[in-house]
């Protein structure tokens, strides 16, 4: 995802990276959250990954194992591992079912399943509330979102031949329950099934309703910028929407809703807006989280870089090992993926502009050894942003040209995908 | 994802259990009034109201009695109109039968027992004998789900009389630190009062027992009954965590568990010893028990935020991410709770849930701080029988209260040491050794009189001894097998939970393979009980392993194969360069020397001197000027145990064809792929490195795995092998309907017809009946 702005906003110095970092942060007096299965939104604040803001818990019982006692399987066969599905020959519907009380009404509530695609032609999410049915059908073959009955289908590919198959919808708050059918290829849930015909869902996901995290800060001021890392709202397919509330009345005006593409941080640019309270609300998605939010106004750097950069996300520091035998057969391969690296370089700047930003207590240089930080490296252009904490003290270096400067970070960069 | 997916992601998990007090800060039971900053992290160390710590059910009640197992209660003290709780610490042995706790008369009572496959917990009436009779409350739960398991078992009684009244069981594993309702059931009861005419009886029947329940004594172990009057509700929780802390690490890589878990990227990396099997205690670089297996984890410590870590987090006035760090405060959380902490380390692939995961499990030891991390080292559960631990016998507190002549029949100890000494039983003091009948507490006289001595038994001789010697108890076996020995050892006094042991194994084991060994012995003075385990292994031709990987203590008898369970081989199996032989030569042996039936339990029992029987095993068919050389190998077998020339010879014989040969040990690494294969497996292995003197390939050895361990988690392990071909094999006489002979089923351990020369028709040998 990375780089995103509000519809209304317009670039200066676009080509100039932008570091939103503990200096120019904005400092959280509370944390509020209308959700929050852990207790733990305020953890969002501590910057730590690990820390996650979670204000879904899954309704459904043995969402990893549909031989699990909740589920009712109907003209289908679950094999030994829980997971993978087969049909029956019989002719009618081929379902699994399970029982959901909504526990959230108005808000949209969602229910996914992630999949790996086999020979199984389609399956349709059914959801009921005790008073109205939504679906959706999903093709796999084409891997397309069929006929949607009051509900927005969506596929959300996880890599290899595995997907997320997620509707949303409005739901009320009472018993229902949810239905995983399976079609022939032309949906139709009646039909004669095939024992050939088989599909792995490795996990079902059921929630209800949107939830929001309000921060408040100690004073007015005026923030350009949100950071989110950590966070799963582009697989999860979640939408957030940014609000602040300028007059402190309680009522949260809306600056932009987008829906993430991926699980990157993200860097959410605006016009500058004046005030003590942010918020944001997320909706549509699978058990979303978030582990670090910031709202701020990000340094923008004097000079744009131009040579030598290398994107984060596909700097990746990635090992890989593997076992042949004697005769050189491949008999395994093992990856193991640790951080991103993100060695940059500013030449060219200023002795003011370096003084002003990068030293003291508040500059670049104490505020990377502090805390880590969200950076768009040339925003306008280049949509990556990079969660980075500094692996090495540089200091600025004179260039040796009418007083000039440059500045590097060797970064480690966390949270990236 | 899994071990074949080109490119699998491996991950490794290591979790922490520890105990956790179900209890609320503040809230009934706890009367603790601490606030904020002084409340506890719901473990002991930290714990305001001790006497209220429940870190297992119901451990905060004082019981109105505590009884043993054939302990009769006092009905008395129980108000037959009121509740009744009770819990009991129970040991299941592999085939559960008989009354745990019988509390009824003709009429009426409570009853908890395992009848017919099911454990039963009855109340009310005792007729009609069948489930759900109107004034009979009966919970049934298949009893096979505890076969080898200790565990306590908690039976409340909501009375309501002449009325509804509802019956709940309920048994919580030690290990796992769960609990789970068995069931519970609503009746009528018939009268004001439940209460039986009878006092209640633990492990046996009180005399009368409900129409169609079990009659006989339990024949598993109830190490402690807790009965408790008028007590409601006692507040047990069946949440998943209610008496656990899980703590997990990993190394913060990208690749996850499936599970939604809070997961502390802490984890520098874990490295494994792991068992090593030692058969018949031949390699003298190791004890006869083997080498235990070990992990040490090593962690990074770091501020963190108190999350999950700390039930009271929002009350706290500080910010725990700056106060200490991780590990500092966990450390001084659980001074207590760390200690036999359970500690598993799971090894799968990204989006794998645990369990489904490769999960090897130990406890810990110990930890030690550095700078910026912390190393746990964790043993294997076979440790908690080294000798200052566990030893048999344990050291007996009583002395001579007045000196003891050489004839005298009874003797004296100061104090009342009835709780330390049996009804019965075998005493050594200094070197003698004798038994005694009965044994009393004199009051008067602040003694315990010890009667009908029998003096100088077991080969030693009846000596004079001072006042203030000490007086041992002895164990003492007479005609034991080798699995009850065993389960006495280890499960009794090394108090490893029996639910770590794989009872029901052991038992078929001895059943099918060492029936021969019946053993009678003394032991006189404290042993490890990992020696003596060792020397039962070496004596009775098994192994016994801490099966990491089961989570439980593995046991297999010395034996000819019938499977085997793998074939690697250096082109589809066996990593490049990894594959390497190593001989033995110290391990050949020619002569097996057996000393057995100690002259004197009391005496030195290293000595041949000490022994009635002698019997020398040989084998000299490789020994010779132009094999192996004509100068002996010899080996001394010192045993306790054996009482007799067959059981001497058998251990003796296999020992003797094991060991013809120089051992060869083979030492390689496989591709995860085979991580499947572990220590206790047999495997054949086929490559150029293990050919004939042609140059082809040896493809019939067959080899043991004594050591495995994960070189690197979910990419590669290492295997070392012992070669057991000289053990033999095991075929089947054949079904009707197999077929005519091929390689194939040949090698699958059925057995054919061979021709006059006894081979089979490709010319390989064919099998024998023996």
């Amino acid at each position: 995802m990375g780089v995103e702005i509000d519809a209304g906003y317009t670039w200066t110095n676009g080509t100039h990276a932008r570091l939103l970092h503990e200096g120019n942060r904005f400092p959280i007096k509370t944390i509020t959250a209308t959700d929050d299965i852990g207790t733990t939104a305020d953890l969002v604040d501590n910057d730590l990954t690990i820390d996650k803001w979670k204000p879904f818990a899954n309704l459904l019982t043995d969402p990893s194992n549909f031989a699990g006692a909740d589920w009712t399987a109907t003209n289908v066969t679950v094999g030994a591992d829980g997971q993978t599905i087969t049909e029956t020959a019989v002719s009618g519907a081929h379902d699994l079912e399970q029982s959901v009380t909504w526990d959230s009404a108005g808000g949209n509530a969602v229910f996914a399943i992630d999949v790996d695609r086999q020979s199984l032609s389609e399956v349709r999410l059914l959801a009921f509330d005790g008073t109205n049915t939504r679906t959706c059908w999903f093709d796999m073959r084409d891997l397309t979102v069929g006929s949607v009955f009051n509900a927005t289908g969506q596929i959300i590919a996880l890599g290899g031949d595995s997907y997320r198959l997620k509707m949303y919808f409005t739901a009320n708050s009472a018993a229902g329950r949810v239905e995983i059918q399976f079609g022939n290829g032309s949906e139709a849930t009646s039909y004669g099934g095939s024992v050939d015909n088989t599909i792995k869902i490795t996990r079902a996901v059921a929630h209800a309703g949107e939830a929001s995290l309000r921060l408040d800060g100690f004073t007015g001021q005026a923030g350009t910028c949100f950071g989110i890392a950590a966070h799963n709202l582009g697989s999860g397919g979640a939408r957030i929407t940014f609000e602040h509330d300028s007059n402190a009345d309680d009522t949260f005006t809306t600056i932009e809703a987008i829906t993430p593409t991926d699980d990157s941080p993200i860097m959410f640019f605006f016009n500058a807006v004046t005030s003590a309270r942010w918020r944001i609300t997320v909706d549509r998605g699978a058990l979303p989280e978030i582990g670090v939010v910031r709202v701020g106004d990000p340094l923008v750097f004097e000079r744009a870089r131009y040579a030598g950069a290398s994107p984060a996300r596909m700097n990746r520091a990635t090992e890989n090992v593997g076992n042949i035998s004697r005769s050189g057969e491949l008999m395994g391969r093992s990856v193991k993926r640790t951080i991103l690296k993100e060695p940059m370089q500013w030449p060219r700047l200023s002795y003011a502009w370096v003084r002003a930003n990068l030293d003291g207590p508040n500059g670049v240089i104490q505020s990377l050894e502090s805390n880590a930080a969200f950076l768009a490296w040339r925003p306008e252009t280049i949509p990556d942003v990079a969660y980075i904490m500094r692996a090495t003290a540089d200091a600025p270096q004179a260039t040796g040209q009418v007083n000039l400067w440059s500045f590097a970070i060797d970064a480690e960069v966390h949270s990236y995908e | 994802m899994n071990e074949t997916t080109v490119g699998r992601e491996p991950v490794e998990v290591i979790e922490i259990i520890t105990p956790k007090c179900v209890n609320v800060h503040g809230s009934a039971p706890c009367t603790a009034t601490q606030t904020g900053d002084a409340k506890c992290f719901n473990t002991r160390a930290t714990c305001n109201d001790v006497d209220n710590y429940q870190a297992r059910p119901a451990s905060h009640l004082t019981p109105t009695e505590i009884l043993n197992q054939g302990d009769t209660g006092d009905r008395t003290l129980y108000d037959g109109t009121a509740d009744f709780f009770a819990s009991f610490d129970v040991s299941f042995p592999a085939s559960p039968d008989g009354v745990v706790f019988d509390y009824t008369d003709a009429t009426r009572g409570l009853y908890v027992c395992v009848t017919a496959g099911e454990l039963i917990f009855r109340a009310g009436s005792v007729t009609p004998s069948a489930a759900g009779g109107t004034n009979t409350g009966r919970i049934a739960v298949a009893a096979a789900q505890f076969a080898g398991k200790s565990l306590t078992l908690y039976c409340l009684m909501d009375f309501t009389a002449s009325g509804s009244t509802t019956i709940r069981l309920w048994a919580f594993d030690p290990i796992d630190l769960t609990l789970t309702l068995l069931g519970s059931d609503t009746y009528t009861a018939a009268t004001t009062t439940w209460e039986a005419g009878v006092d209640p009886v633990v492990g046996a029947s009180a005399g009368d027992t409900p129409t169609g329940e079990a009659t006989v004594d339990f024949n598993g172990r109830i190490t402690s009954a807790r009965l408790y009057d008028s007590q409601s509700d006692p507040g047990l929780d069946v949440s998943p965590d209610a008496y656990r802390m899980r703590y997990f690490f990993d190394d913060g890589r990208k690749a996850k568990p499936s599970d939604d878990i809070y997961i502390l990227p802490l984890l520098i990396g874990a490295d494994t010893v792991g068992t090593r099997l030692n058969l018949t205690g031949s390699d003298d670089r190791y004890e006869p028990l083997g080498r235990r297996a070990f992990m040490s984890v090593n962690f990074a410590d770091a501020p963190h935020s108190d999350h999950t870590v700390d039930p009271y987090r929002s009350d706290r006035e500080y910010d725990p991410l700056k106060r200490a760090t991780f590990w500092r405060k966990w450390l001084a959380r659980n001074k207590f709770g760390r200690t036999r902490a359970l500690v598993r380390r799971y090894t799968g692939y990204k989006g794998d849930a645990l369990s489904a995961m490769q999960r090897q499990t130990y406890v810990v030891d110990r930890f030690s701080e550095a700078m910026e991390s912390v190393t746990m080292s964790c043993r294997d559960v076979l440790s908690l029988t080294e000798f200052r631990r566990a030893q048999v016998p344990a050291p007996s507190p009583g002395k001579l209260d007045l000196a003891l002549t050489d004839v005298a029949t009874s003797l004296f100890l100061s104090g009342d040491r009835t709780a330390s000494y049996p009804a019965t039983g075998t005493l050594r003091i200094g070197d003698e050794l004798m038994t005694y009948s009965a044994i009393s507490y004199d009051a008067i006289d602040d003694q315990t009189d010890v009667t009908g001595l029998t003096r100088g038994t077991d080969g030693s001789t009846a000596q004079a001894h001072d006042i203030d010697s000490g007086v041992q108890l002895c164990r003492r076996y007479t005609d034991a097998r080798v699995a009850q020995i065993l389960e006495d050892l280890i499960v009794s006094d090394a108090q490893v939970p029996a639910q770590l042991v794989d009872l029901p194994k052991i038992q078929t084991e001895d059943d099918e393979n060492l029936s021969a060994y019946v053993l009678s012995t003394v032991i006189s003075e404290p042993t490890g009980v990992d020696q003596l385990v060792g020397e039962l292994a070496r004596d009775c031709s098994f192994y016994i392993w801490w099966n990491e990987r089961r989570q439980i203590v593995d046991m297999q008898a010395i034996k000819p194969l019938s499977v085997v369970d793998k074939t690697f081989t250096q082109e589809r199996d066996i990593i490049a360069d990894s594959l390497k032989i190593e001989e033995r030569p110290k391990e050949r042996l020619t002569t097996i020397s057996m000393y057995f039936q100690p002259r004197d339990f009391a005496a030195d029992l290293e000595k041949p001197v000490n022994y009635e029987q002698q019997l020398v095993v040989s084998n000299a068919a490789t020994s010779g000027l132009d094999l192996y050389g004509t100068l002996p190998q010899t080996r001394q077998i010192f045993s306790r145990w054996l009482g007799s020339e067959a059981q001497a010879n058998q251990t003796g014989s296999r020992l003797s064809i094991r060991f013809a040969d120089v051992p060869e040990y083979v030492t390689f690494r496989v591709d995860a792929k085979d991580r499947a294969t572990w220590v206790g497996d047999f495997a054949k292995i086929e490559h150029d490195y293990l050919v004939d003197a042609r140059g082809a390939r040896l493809t019939d050895r067959r080899f043991l795995v004594i050591e495995a361990e994960e070189v690197m988690a979910g990419h590669s392990q290492r295997l070392v092998c012992v070669d057991v071909t000289l053990d033999g094999l095991i075929y089947l006489i054949t079904a009707n309907g197999i077929g005519t002979y091929t390689a194939e089923l040949f090698s699958a351990a059925n057995a054919f017809i061979t021709d006059n020369n006894g081979l089979n028709p490709d010319g390989t040998p064919g099998a024998t009946i023996g």
